[in-house]
């Protein structure tokens, strides 16, 4: 009698289990050059990077590229109205505390991406959660349904020292 | 054993039942995924005071009239309060935050297909997995109380409130995350995601599967058993199909009248759905209770008078008003409880004809709550039931 009460719910955790972590174990070996960051987000990191997870606010979703202590962190939200304006405002102010405390933004500004896309720009200042000051800019676009933001952060005075790297990360970007 | 004590065995509508194991598989995955939805939350709250309290205001102005309606729709037989609760915590806490964590089949279609299929992608893996986990819920809920499960409407009621926990959770994280969070972006996000959709959502979807879960977990009726598949295979394709329609490229909002007005009519179709599965769902109800009701078995307890008011969910709520007046709220709510037993009687009859002592045991329960009542004075003046 026991047998058919524990069968069906542990079929059913099964499946749950199966649909919330499954894809982990298979996303893996499709890792290699091009890296989906995010639904309809993809990038190529440049050599001499790693990606590590992005500790992102549902819902947003992305991952992170790391070179030492500098990071660009590249966010993709679904389900959203507006504009390039709105997407980076979104993220500012629900994701940016995550790992940047004080930040202090200068004037946004307008950029064109190697694809054509029109973003937005906003330098920042602020500190790292171990206190060392850091310098970052955020770039923002749109895409059908959503936004897409490059987070680039780095310790105070060396962002130019990656910029070569960020333009071919955000050069290599394929957002649907 | 007293009456209450003989009710509370017969009819335990509790969801506290460890002797379960659906019981803990409901309890530890919800556990789980609330842990990751406190969190978000929490995140979320520190983005604007204002605005977060704004967000919940504005979603409970529309979730409880919500809840009220789905609650109230169940004609003969309303859910468990406990149960129903469960139900909803497991779409605002349990499903919300284990499809947080399920994020990453997204990221695979892309990996695996391009960036050229994210956007599709996006419109078919995020309602599998949203309605696959939501779904999961109704499931165990119906394997730790198959007692609460005796049709469509029973389901109908506990996956519209899994949906409707759901969708309250989900629109408070876009609110926050997606439009800004500030007082003014929590507004434009009701207007997009509530006034213009929320009838369309997740409600509706999970009331579907419900459905299907309901008819699958009743006991065996008329129809013969490939029918109840099929049914059940419609109603569940339907949910799915509507929730992809939904997040559809190209139907989704971008701002403006134009994209409220699509966004209302592009849900049209789904809530006409609905309504038709409702009044067959209702329809059966009505058809396996007048049989019941017809038994001698049934008859013998419940007289043909008080039969015609149980058939008539209006009239119940009349004839226990009147008491009311007449004998107090104790007998109101006496008459309440007769008329649920009594409907409990007729369901047993209907489901298990042949087991003798749990049809003498239930009309013992009616009997004691028939002679308590007319214990009160005043009660019994112009009949118990009516």
């Amino acid at each position: 009698m026991r047998a058919p009460k524990l069968l069906g719910p542990l079929i059913v955790t099964a499946v749950v289990v199966a649909v919330t972590w499954g894809s982990g174990p298979l996303a893996r070996p499709l890792e290699a050059g091009s890296i989906a960051v995010a639904p309809g987000v993809a990038v190529t990191p440049p050599d001499g990077w790693g990606v590590a997870a992005a500790d992102l606010v549902a819902p947003w979703q992305g991952a992170r590229l790391l070179r030492g202590p500098a990071s660009v962190t590249v966010a993709s939200v679904d389900g959203m109205a507006g504009s390039s304006a709105d997407v980076l405002d979104a993220y500012a102010r629900t994701q940016l505390s995550s790992h940047v405390d004080g930040a202090v933004a200068g004037d946004a500004g307008t950029v064109t991406l190697p694809s054509g896309r029109q973003a937005l720009t906003l330098g920042y200042v602020g500190r790292a959660p171990d206190g060392t000051p850091i310098e970052g800019l955020l770039i923002a676009t749109i895409r059908p349904g959503g936004g897409v933001v490059f987070d680039v952060a780095t310790p105070h005075g060396s962002l130019v020292d990656i910029a070569d790297d960020v333009r071919a990360i955000i050069g290599s970007a394929a957002i649907a | 054993v007293s009456t209450v004590q003989l009710a509370r065995r017969l009819h335990p509508r509790s969801f506290l039942r460890p002797e379960e194991p659906a019981f803990w598989a409901f309890s530890i995955l919800l556990a789980i995924g609330a842990a990751s939805t406190i969190g978000t939350l929490a995140e979320l709250s520190q983005v604007s005071r204002s605005g977060w309290i704004l967000a919940w205001a504005l979603l409970s102005l529309y979730a409880v009239p919500v809840a009220i309606v789905v609650y109230r729709l169940d004609l003969y037989e309303r859910e468990p309060v406990p149960l129903a609760i469960a139900a909803l915590a497991w779409g605002a806490l349990g499903a919300t935050g284990l499809s947080i964590r399920a994020a990453g089949w997204g990221e695979l279609l892309t990996a695996a297909l391009g960036p050229g299929a994210a956007t599709w992608g996006s419109a078919v893996v995020t309602p599998v997995t949203e309605e696959l986990l939501k779904a999961a819920g109704i499931v165990l809920l119906a394997m730790l109380a198959r007692d609460e499960f005796h049709d469509m409407m029973d389901g109908f009621v506990y996956g519209a409130f899994v949906g409707l926990g759901f969708a309250i959770v989900e629109d408070v994280v876009y609110f926050m995350a997606v439009f800004g969070g500030t007082p003014a972006g929590v507004l434009e996000g009701f207007g997009i995601r509530v006034l213009a959709s929320g009838l369309y959502g997740h409600v509706l979807y999970s009331a579907l599967i419900g459905m299907a879960v309901g008819l699958l977990a009743a006991e065996p009726d008329d129809d013969p058993p490939s029918r109840r598949w099929t049914i059940a295979a419609g109603l569940v394709g339907a949910a799915f199909l509507g929730h992809i329609v939904w997040n559809l490229p190209g139907l989704t909002p971008a701002g403006g009248v134009a994209s409220l007005l699509l966004l209302a009519i592009k849900g049209v179709p789904l809530l006409v759905f609905v309504v038709v599965a409702v009044r067959m769902a209702h329809r059966r109800e009505r058809r396996w209770l007048d049989r019941a009701l017809a038994t001698p078995v049934v008859a013998e307890i419940v007289e043909a008078r008080e039969a015609a008011v149980l058939r008539d969910p209006a009239a119940r709520r009349r004839s226990v008003a009147a008491m009311r007046r007449r004998a107090g709220r104790t007998a109101a709510s006496l008459l309440r409880r007769l008329q649920r037993e009594q409907v409990n009687l007729a369901m047993i009859v209907n489901e298990a004809p042949g087991d003798t002592a749990a049809i003498a045991a239930q009309a013992g329960l009616c009997r004691s709550l028939r002679l308590a009542l007319g214990a009160i004075p005043g009660a019994a003046a112009r009949g118990s039931a009516s």
